[in-house]
């Protein structure tokens, strides 16, 4: 089942190659408006040898690292405080989900008037970008929680912490991480955008120097890294976690 | 306090280990109060197999939550040894119509997870956790996941966990809702093979006359909204008794039956009234 549509993937790929390659060789546009498959596959050859990639790649997880970090403990600190209180609830928890609406990106200029031109501006839009979505999947697992949980616990002597930890907490474990999957994808997204705004370091400054060079190859090289990687970490290490917990919790798989 | 209140109590002497006295409970719902519980008082002995029966929304559940803690009533109040209750307490244990087993631990760390919390040092819970699975023959399937267990399976695990806490009172509330006949048999047997053993308090709340018959010494038959005590049967019959096939039981059975279809002609005209307005 899984060779099946692993093969079935490799064909399409190859298959978007040849035609890419084909539409290139027809020689409709000229090659530094249309590249070819072969110029890429340089551009990352040469990306990876002159680590370029790999120290772009490192820039970009280590603020991708300190503002998710960043986000958890914010989020998971507001989540909780949002699901015990009916106050804060109607207060805070409404100020986050406006605040969701806000595409990320838009905390930049007043990120850099406060922290000027430096990491910590950019650190700043990532934690933006995740922690919202944390901080509502927090809330919604806790609240969620079935009370029969509660009950049954409290029932069996399990009073404050140890009623939190060792049940309400697991209990709300599927929603919390697919709510750390969720932010991660928006804190990615972001960071790119800032990183394309403000060049320093990072896959999102690779990008914008290929453009800066003309260089339509680097371009497309860096654009599938970031695919890559975004690929790598959303896709298999959280929606692997995921999935795991979901099974073992006896719940379906997630569609979507 | 004036009126003179009729208290179910146990014929046989015997300490009094519940005390339910002049319990009332009610509900704010859309459309004003709903009495739940009117006037509740029961006195059960220790070691008595208290079967309490009703109509659905009668209270009956309501009442065993009060019983464990995790309700308050209105005016009233029950006393477990002579100590009111204020809370949930390890005294008491609830055995519910779902399972309510953690789904994120095994079935063997689900009976720990009581131990833990009363107490018992980690070297020991695993082997008594053992034990109890022992008692409800599941001892093959300690290290499944809740939802690998049937239906039937998940609720010996739950009671393994409940008699795995020790506890001086059992309350179980509509505990083999959800099985089949032919499992609700088999658990009658078991439970009654283990209660004679442990000797637990036990209240025992259900819509299956049969069920009650077969278990209870005592069955309680509840009014339909507002809750209140109708009548009691003492069932004096030798145990382990069966689900069907005993004349004197059935004769008692039918009995209840009769008494139990008046509540249910009640609980169906309202209905039909609600669904007119």
């Amino acid at each position: 089942m899984m060779g099946e549509s692993s093969l079935a993937f490799i064909l399409f790929c190859l298959a978007i190659i040849l035609i890419w390659q084909a539409v290139a060789e027809a020689g409709f546009w000229p090659d530094y408006i249309f590249p070819s498959p072969a110029g890429v596959l340089f551009a990352i050859i040469h990306g990876i040898g002159d680590e370029s990639f790999l120290h772009g790649t490192i820039a970009s997880l280590k603020r991708m690292a300190l503002g998710f970090g960043l986000a958890l403990m914010i989020g998971v600190a507001l989540g909780v405080g949002i699901s015990q209180s009916r106050l804060l609830e109607r207060t805070l928890g409404t100020l986050v989900l406006g605040l969701q609406t806000l595409p990320s990106i838009c905390w930049l200029p007043l990120a850099l008037l406060w922290f000027g031109l430096n990491d910590k501006a950019i650190i700043f839009v990532v934690v933006m970008g995740a922690v919202g979505s944390i901080t509502m999947a927090i809330s919604s697992g806790i609240s969620n929680v079935p009370p029969i949980y509660v009950n049954a616990a409290r029932t069996m002597g399990a009073r404050g912490w140890s009623l939190f930890s060792e049940v309400i907490f697991p209990a709300a474990l599927p929603t919390m991480v697919s709510g750390a999957r969720q932010g991660w994808s928006f804190a990615w997204r972001s960071l790119m955008a800032g990183e394309l705004l403000y060049v320093s370091a990072g896959l999102g400054l690779l990008l914008q120097m290929g453009r800066e060079l003309n260089d339509i190859n680097q371009v497309v090289a860096v654009m599938l890294v970031i695919m890559t990687i975004g690929f790598l970490i959303e896709r298999l290490f959280f929606t692997t976690i995921e999935e795991d917990v979901r099974r073992k919790w006896g719940l379906g798989k997630r569609k979507a | 306090m004036k009126k003179a209140r009729k208290v179910a109590m146990a014929p046989e002497r015997g300490a009094v280990e519940i005390s339910i006295q002049g319990v009332w409970k009610e509900f704010l719902m859309k459309n004003g109060r709903l009495s739940a519980l009117e006037d509740i008082s029961i006195d059960v002995r220790k070691g008595e197999f208290l079967c309490v029966i009703g109509p659905s929304g009668c209270g009956k559940s309501t009442l065993l939550s009060i019983i464990a803690g995790l309700t308050t009533p209105e005016r009233g109040r029950v006393l477990i040894g002579g100590k009111e209750v204020k809370g949930p307490g390890r005294d008491r244990v609830v055995m519910f119509q779902e399972s309510a087993l953690f789904p994120w631990l095994t079935a063997i760390q689900n009976i720990e997870f009581g131990l833990k919390m009363k107490g018992v040092r980690e070297k020991e819970r695993k082997g008594l956790a053992l034990h109890y699975l022992g008692l409800v023959s599941l001892e093959r399937f300690g290290n499944s996941y809740i939802h690998e267990l049937s239906g039937g399976m998940k609720q010996r695990v739950a009671l393994a966990r409940a008699l795995a806490m020790d506890p001086e009172v059992l309350l179980m509330d509509e505990p083999f809702a959800a099985l089949d006949a032919l499992s609700r048999d088999q658990f009658h047997k078991e439970l009654q093979e283990i209660w004679m053993k442990t000797g637990h308090t036990i209240i025992f709340v259900t819509h299956n006359v049969s069920e009650a018959v077969c278990l209870g010494d005592r069955v309680v038959l509840f009014t339909y909204r507002p809750g209140k005590v109708k009548e009691e049967f003492c069932i004096e019959y030798p145990r382990p008794r069966e689900s069907r096939g005993a004349p004197k039981l059935d004769a008692i059975e039918s009995k209840i039956l009769r008494e139990l279809e008046v509540e249910y002609a009640r609980y169906r005209e309202e209905m039909l009234h609600d669904g007119r307005v």
